[in-house]
């Protein structure tokens, strides 16, 4: 039995709590302009942990996460099951809502971020028939992921997210052509009378132009921490290929004029002059991937990083083939080639006569189109073992064939593009069964 | 969310409760007549009778005055007790919802679902905490504080007490509730889209407005703006008449009905069929004679099943109890499934076809792009008419005079028209939509699915404060809702042994020994006995408590508002109020019985 009185044993508590407070107070106490704060307040600023240092405030989150005290774990835990379980009986809105509720309680969790803002954007999305509505909910996983972006500013892998969701969910999904459209002209007229939605495409611009942006972002944010989705070479060179991208799709789109020239020579600047400058690190020494001159600059490089020229110009090669330096380089310089331009123009223009039945003006196009791609490809020689010009030059030779099939005609024996067409035979039936699909054959 | 369309079974619901109830007593009646015995001897029956006689009496002889007495007692006990104060939170609480919960870009179809699931849930989480606390510890600290003392000394039976209690706590329960709701209704009105109440404001002008008649067909013209809208008689007369007198009218009319229909606060009283399946080669029951089902496309979720487009496969829905009108308003939510891309930018086709069995006669509809999650409406028009083969000729039938079999049955076929692609169905995706009501008749239906999910946590908890103190109490209700509202799916599994892993046992070894659910336990003594005992812990004593345990999800009729639909009263107003009495009784006697035992002096 304690022989101390209630009112004793109350103040010895009190006591107690006194003493056990300080130690809490001296690691606790937060920074003020004058005073640098107690060791816990130090430790955050050391490494960036603040809720302001990492992003935009929310005060619902932290409010949240500060009454819920160590219950978040399990309120997320009962969260993550009830999203899985809306997901499954696709009660979408219940879905989306519950998302925001997730969030709300794992503000700075990368993966949380980046796995619904996927959700929403892919899986979500193909859950529905309508295009507009699939296009609905992209925009919904991109927007989701750039929020997540500005809560959590030095993470590089949710800029480079939103840049891949606008850049290859909007552009090379089946629906591309739609959402491409959409990206510039939202579907719901009412809320954005007949323009973007802002929250996504402020200035009205092609959405590789945007995702070029995004990834652009997601490389400044990269030059302070590290990202954890791909081989760092790869990652930094997204702002160039998305420029690529923009000037293929203008090609998709029968753009062939001076604006598909200039973008394919913006292209070449930044492959070259931005990416193709930018150090990676290799076993052999931090090294640049627009070495033209493998004798001196090579060299030099070599001698630098203390290694010989031969380990250099191995990791030098192996690095530009995981890229495919080489072959956007060779692309980029010669689609900023008029000749290329006129090449690729008179292509698509025999293919369009043609499927408008005007064979005998899709002739004389296609021949001397044909004849031009030779040219172009003579001057570019390592465009000829690459897959899409290969593919460009035999489906030229495959509408000439039926052309001349159609007039009751046989194919001359010396006809453009023939060297191309002999040369890789082994491609031709796998592609004579995507020419078939195009027109319908 | 998965709707039952199917009537509560109410009979044998009944027969259900009354085996449980008469197995209940009987067991009571034993456990009794043995403890009697065994005290008090040869007596033992005799005073068990007594007990039973002198319940009885009381119970009978209950007065309705002095139990309102004692529930006005409860009540200004729970207003002592600062009850109301949860009406601060509850403002609170919706001064503020919006800002976190409004989302411009969000349709405002389903930004509804949100609200309204807000609502519910709110009021939900603020009302049945309070009130269950409130209710487990009233008699424990009237019993601690001896305030008990002079209520048993007044002339009042035991059984007044528990009822004044249970009625006291309902009353202040059902006054807070209707304040939340109401509250509640104003804020979710308010909240909708300034876009879709400018549309039920139209549709509502259009019915008190109108300079011009034709039969019972009213219009508004506004100068040289397009009327803003039109209510019609649903009278063939009065419709093809307007189409011949006004084209513009009835394009008008037209317009407005397709307005009604994506009205987003909407009551919808469907009427549902039945759904049965006819597979790719067009038959109905497979080689055993069993009928055949849709096709699983591989969702986990199996609530809809999905038919071959251009194939003969087909959905037939049967409606029955079919009363004539004019036009017949078909609402569906089918789901698409593409095994191919398909034509981009064209949803999935789908037809609607009206059979007669019996005459054979098709009326083929016209084919539509189906929307998904969201209302497909199409309205027929009694007069039809299909291209007969034989007779190389147009001709004209009426949906009720020919196209009715069985005296009062319609069967309206489904079918997809896609090649490669699939139509799903389930049997609450299609229904025949009777004219709606008004938006607060479905939201009150809702709200007092939660009241009376309120009276029977007040029930649990008087009973159990009647036996137990107030934190036991408190326990007690708690863990038969938690597990009553989210664990009953899961005691069901284990209980017809659906759900992989075992039982408690089982589970504890298969955790420790790292064993996931799907591998064979060996076959050992120790195994045997391990299973022996997590098969009498699982068929037998969670059996029981599952028959206990009330089913909760009864009393969620949220969904029904969100989605915009009425709340039906024989698939969910009906089995949650048996659910409510039938626990109501045996709760009684139990209390009773335990305040009679219960040393009220004892603190």
């Amino acid at each position: 039995m304690s022989r101390l009185t209630t009112q004793q044993r109350k103040l010895i508590y009190l006591g107690a709590i006194v003493v056990l407070l300080i130690p809490i107070f001296l690691l606790g106490m937060p920074a003020t302009t004058e005073d640098e704060g107690g060791s816990l307040a130090q430790l955050r600023q050391e490494y960036d942990l603040g809720e302001t240092s990492l992003g935009d405030v929310d005060p619902t989150s932290a409010t949240m996460n500060l009454v819920l005290l160590g219950m978040r774990g399990v309120a997320t835990n009962f969260l993550w099951r009830e999203m899985d379980e809306q997901k499954t009986t696709k009660q979408w809105a219940q879905m989306r809502a519950t998302t925001e509720s997730i969030i709300k309680l794992q503000p700075h969790y990368l993966e949380v971020w980046r796995y619904h803002g996927w959700n929403l954007s892919f899986n979500v999305s193909a859950e529905w028939d309508g295009v507009s509505d699939r296009y609905y909910w992209v925009k919904e996983g991109a927007k989701f992921t750039m929020r997540g972006s500005n809560r959590n500013r030095k993470y590089p892998e949710l800029y480079w997210d939103v840049g891949n969701t606008l850049g290859k969910k909007v552009g090379r999904s089946d629906e591309a052509a739609f959402f491409r459209k959409y990206f510039r002209k939202d579907p719901n007229d009412e809320l954005y009378l007949g323009g973007p939605d802002p929250d996504i495409n402020p200035e009205n611009k092609d959405n590789y132009l945007v995702a070029k942006e995004w990834f652009e972002a997601a490389n400044s944010a990269e030059d302070n921490m590290r990202q954890h989705i791909m081989m760092r070479a790869l990652f930094r060179s997204y702002p160039a290929r998305s420029q690529f991208d923009y000037a293929q799709a203008l090609q998709r789109d029968g753009l062939f004029d001076e604006v598909t020239r200039i973008a394919w020579k913006d292209a070449f600047d930044g492959w070259t002059e931005d990416y193709g400058r930018m150090e990676f690190q290799t076993p052999a020494g931090p090294l640049y991937l627009e070495v033209n001159d493998l004798d001196t600059e090579l060299d030099a490089i070599a001698k630098k990083n203390g290694a010989t020229k031969e380990f250099m110009a191995n990791w030098l090669s192996r690095t530009q083939k995981v890229v495919n330096y080489r072959y956007w380089r060779t692309r980029a310089l010669s689609e900023s080639d008029p000749l290329t331009v006129k090449a690729h123009r008179e292509l698509f223009d025999g293919e369009r006569l043609f499927k408008e039945g005007r064979l005998s003006e899709s002739e004389a196009t296609l021949i001397s189109g044909m004849e031009t791609y030779e040219k172009v490809l003579d001057k570019y020689q390592t465009l000829m073992i690459e897959d899409l010009s290969i593919e460009e030059g035999i489906f030229a030779v495959m509408l000439l064939q039926k052309l001349k099939k159609l007039k009751g005609e046989e194919l001359p024996e010396r006809y453009p593009l023939k060297k191309l067409f002999a040369m890789h035979q082994n491609r031709v039936p796998y592609l004579q069964t995507e020419f078939r699909r195009r027109f319908l054959d | 969310m998965e709707f039952h369309p199917e009537p509560y079974a109410l009979v044998p619901a009944v027969l259900h409760w009354a085996k449980a109830m008469g197995s209940f007593l009987l067991i009571v009646l034993s456990i009794a007549m043995l403890t009697s015995v065994i005290l008090h001897g040869n007596k033992g029956p005799k005073i068990v009778i007594s007990w039973i006689n002198s319940g009885l009496r009381d119970l009978l002889g209950i007065s309705f005055r002095r139990v309102w007495a004692l529930a006005q007692l409860t009540i200004r006990e729970a207003v002592r007790r600062k009850a109301l104060m949860v009406f601060v939170v509850f403002s609170i609480l919706f001064m503020f919802a919006s800002w976190f919960l409004q989302d411009s870009t969000l349709r405002p179809d389903l930004q509804l679902k949100n609200y309204v699931s807000f609502v519910f849930r709110t009021i939900t989480f603020l009302v049945l905490p309070v009130i269950l606390i409130l209710a487990c510890w009233g008699l424990p600290e009237d019993i601690r504080l001896r305030s008990l003392h002079t209520v048993v000394t007044k002339p009042v039976r035991r059984s007044e007490v528990v009822l004044g209690r249970m009625l006291g706590f309902s009353t202040v329960g059902t006054i807070i509730l209707v304040v939340m709701g109401f509250v509640g209704y104003l804020w979710v009105v308010r909240q909708v889209p300034t876009m879709l109440q400018q549309i039920d404001e139209v549709v509502e002008n259009v019915r008190v407005q109108s300079n011009k008649t034709i039969e019972g067909v009213e219009l508004k013209f506004e100068g040289d703006t397009l009327p803003s809208g039109v209510e019609a008689a649903y009278s063939l007369n009065n419709i093809s008449e307007l189409r011949q007198q006004s084209p513009a009218a009835y394009d008008l009319y037209e317009k407005a009905l397709d307005l009604e229909s994506r009205r987003v606060l909407a009551c919808r009283v469907p009427v549902y069929a039945t759904l049965e399946y006819m597979d790719r080669e067009g038959r109905t029951e497979d080689e055993e004679g069993k009928k055949v089902g849709g096709i699983s496309v591989g969702y986990v979720w199996e609530h809809r099943e999905y038919i071959e487009g251009a194939t003969k496969a087909r959905g037939m829905f049967t409606f029955r109890n079919v009363t004539p009108v004019d036009r017949l308003l078909l609402e569906s939510r089918f789901e698409a499934f593409r095994t191919h891309k398909g034509r981009m930018g064209q949803s999935v086709l789908c037809q609607y076809l009206i059979v007669n069995p019996e005459t054979g006669v098709q009326v083929e509809l016209p084919a539509f792009e189906i929307a998904e999650f969201t209302q497909n409406v199409v309205t027929i028009d009694r007069k039809l008419s299909y291209y007969d083969q034989e007779q190389s000729k147009e001709i004209e039938v009426d949906l009720f005079d020919n196209m009715v079999f069985d005296d009062d049955k319609i069967r309206i076929d489904v079918r997809c028209l896609d090649s490669g692609q699939y139509l799903g169905m389930a049997q609450s995706d299609f229904f025949i939509r009777q004219p709606d009501n008004p938006f607060h008749i479905s939201f009150t239906k809702a709200a007092s699915g939660i009241w009376m999910m309120m009276v029977l946590i007040i029930i649990i908890s008087v009973t159990g404060s009647c036996f137990v103190k107030g934190p036991v109490a408190i326990l007690l209700t708690s863990a038969m809702v938690v597990i009553g509202q989210a664990f009953r799916e899961f005691m069901a599994k284990l209980v017809s042994g659906e759900q992989r892993g075992g039982g408690p046992i089982e589970s504890a070894y298969r955790l420790l020994t790292h064993m996931n659910d799907t591998s064979d336990l060996p076959k050992t003594t120790s195994v045997g006995i391990m299973k022996w005992l997590d098969e009498l812990m699982v068929k037998d004593i969670l059996w029981i408590v599952q028959n206990i345990v009330p089913d909760f999800s009864h009393f969620r009729m949220s969904p029904y508002v969100a989605e915009g639909f009425d709340v039906p009263w024989d698939s969910s107003l009906l089995p949650a109020l048996i659910v409510t009495v039938a626990y109501m009784i045996p709760c009684l006697l139990i209390g009773y019985y335990s305040l009679c035992l219960r040393e009220l002096e004892s603190k």
